[in-house]
């Protein structure tokens, strides 16, 4: 599977609150996208640990006989409050979204979750599905303020392992992607870097962000795109 | 190459400022309506000639005296030529909040990108029309309710200004009274500087902190 990402600090913030975790294994991987929220004074602490809390939930969740979606949110919001429980910072001060894609090799499929704005996407020849908050104003739901299941966006879907592409952003990049085009972005994204070596394509898309065209743009940007296409 | 500038918005994204502006005939007496003209008038020219923004401010005027009009559809600052308010009729503030609520929730007019709007209501009476329960559907809608809400009384006497405080909901702001025209003005001053504040600062959706310039330069000094 080709995973790439990038992630950069917006041109006139003095800390970057986006946080990015991969975890790529033989039988499952978990891409984490995370954006802390910008009112809240320690969010880059808090979407760090987003990352950690949900690679920690997944690992233990995986051991569990039922697996229930409902235990993996959970998991994620039990490990993140103990881990800023445990720091100097309070949790309203460490506010963050939280955007995962558990991919699931052995039982081919897929958990989208997410918490707050940002998107996520999956295209295969089953389905295509994207998940995108429908909240405006970033007045957003988080880790650190939601405390229901209700919060979370969960889409599960069934996926060709040897066909699909997967795309998760942030707000950064989700809010100027031009809207029900977000799959021929993913597209157009992947054919671009193609055309690079593999060790090449974090290099294009860190570019990407860099160079990014929308006016004015202020947000940090995360992105994380995978895919799978295999001849057979 | 793949060209992905067809499927990325090029354009900064809008921040918009809704002006529910009161032209009831009441508005006529001692020149209000020419104060409130040149101040609306002002504050689009200070923002156009901003340039160092990070959003893109678009106004729309509601105006209710008689009738209910967009006097400005949602049009970006710098390519409006204001054209005067005259004064005329009742004062139909419960329509306005309607025609609010309808623009605000429309997605091809304000799209989901745009920064918290900024909604201004100014007036100096009281609704001719039912304005309660249209006024808490608009501060129930979404977007109303994350919106930042600013609010003048041009001597609306305190039954207005009941309805204005209302409007405000739970702001931090209270109503701003305007007893003579500088207050007009004074007040324009702070919603262009609270408006260029958000449009300059590297997260548009927080509040900033303005305080009220209360210093009467470049100001009339007459009372109405």
């Amino acid at each position: 599977m080709n995973i790439h990402s990038a992630i950069i600090k917006g041109p006139t913030k003095e800390n970057l609150q986006d946080a990015l975790g991969i975890v790529n294994q033989k039988h499952f991987s978990v891409l984490i996208v995370a954006d802390g929220l910008g009112s809240a004074k320690h969010s880059d602490y808090g979407a760090k640990k987003a990352v950690v809390a949900v690679e920690k939930a997944v690992k233990q969740w995986r051991d569990l006989d039922k697996k229930d979606n409902k235990v993996l949110i959970q998991l994620i919001h039990f490990y993140w409050n103990l881990i800023i429980g445990d720091s100097d910072f309070e949790k309203k001060d460490c506010l963050t979204t939280c955007l995962f894609a558990y991919i699931d090799k052995i039982s081919k499929k897929i958990i989208l979750g997410q918490l707050g704005d940002g998107l996520l996407l999956i295209k295969s020849k089953i389905e295509t599905v994207v998940v995108k908050s429908t909240e405006d104003y970033n007045f957003t739901k988080s880790l650190g303020r939601s405390k229901s299941y209700n919060d979370w966006n969960i889409k599960q879907v069934d996926y060709d392992i040897n066909d699909f592409k997967l795309l998760i952003t942030t707000d950064g990049i989700s809010e100027d992607l031009v809207e029900t085009k977000e799959d021929e972005f993913a597209e157009a994204l992947i054919k671009n870097m193609l055309k690079y070596k593999q060790n090449k394509r974090n290099n294009y898309l860190n570019e990407l962000l860099e160079n990014w065209p929308t006016k004015f743009h202020t947000d940090d940007k995360t992105i994380c795109i995978a895919w799978e296409k295999k001849k057979l | 190459m793949e060209n992905l500038n067809d499927l990325i918005i090029q354009k900064a994204r809008p921040l918009p400022v809704i002006i529910l502006a009161d032209i009831s005939g009441s508005m006529a007496s001692d020149n209000k309506i020419g104060i409130l003209n040149n101040a609306m008038r002002e504050m689009i020219d200070s923002l156009k000639d901003e340039n160092s923004l990070r959003a893109e401010i678009y106004f729309s005027v509601i105006t209710f005296g008689g009738d209910v009009k967009p006097h400005i559809n949602f049009t970006k600052a710098n390519e409006i030529n204001w054209i005067d308010l005259s004064a005329n009729g009742v004062t139909p503030m419960g329509k306005a909040f309607e025609v609010t609520k309808l623009l605000l929730e429309d997605r091809k007019v304000i799209p989901s990108r745009s920064y918290a709007p900024t909604l201004v209501l100014l007036s100096d009476g009281i609704p001719t029309d039912n304005w309660e329960d249209p006024l808490d559907q608009l501060l129930s809608s979404p977007r109303a309710s994350k919106a930042f809400r600013i609010a003048m009384s041009i001597g609306a006497g305190q039954d207005g200004k009941t309805v204005l405080k209302r409007f405000l909901g739970d702001s931090e702001l209270d109503v701003f009274e305007a007893v003579q025209a500088r207050d007009i003005k004074k007040f324009f001053r702070f919603v262009t500087m609270s408006v260029s504040q958000r449009a300059k600062s590297v997260n548009p959706n927080q509040p900033v902190s303005v305080s009220f310039d209360d210093s009467d330069e470049d100001l009339d000094d007459f009372e109405f």
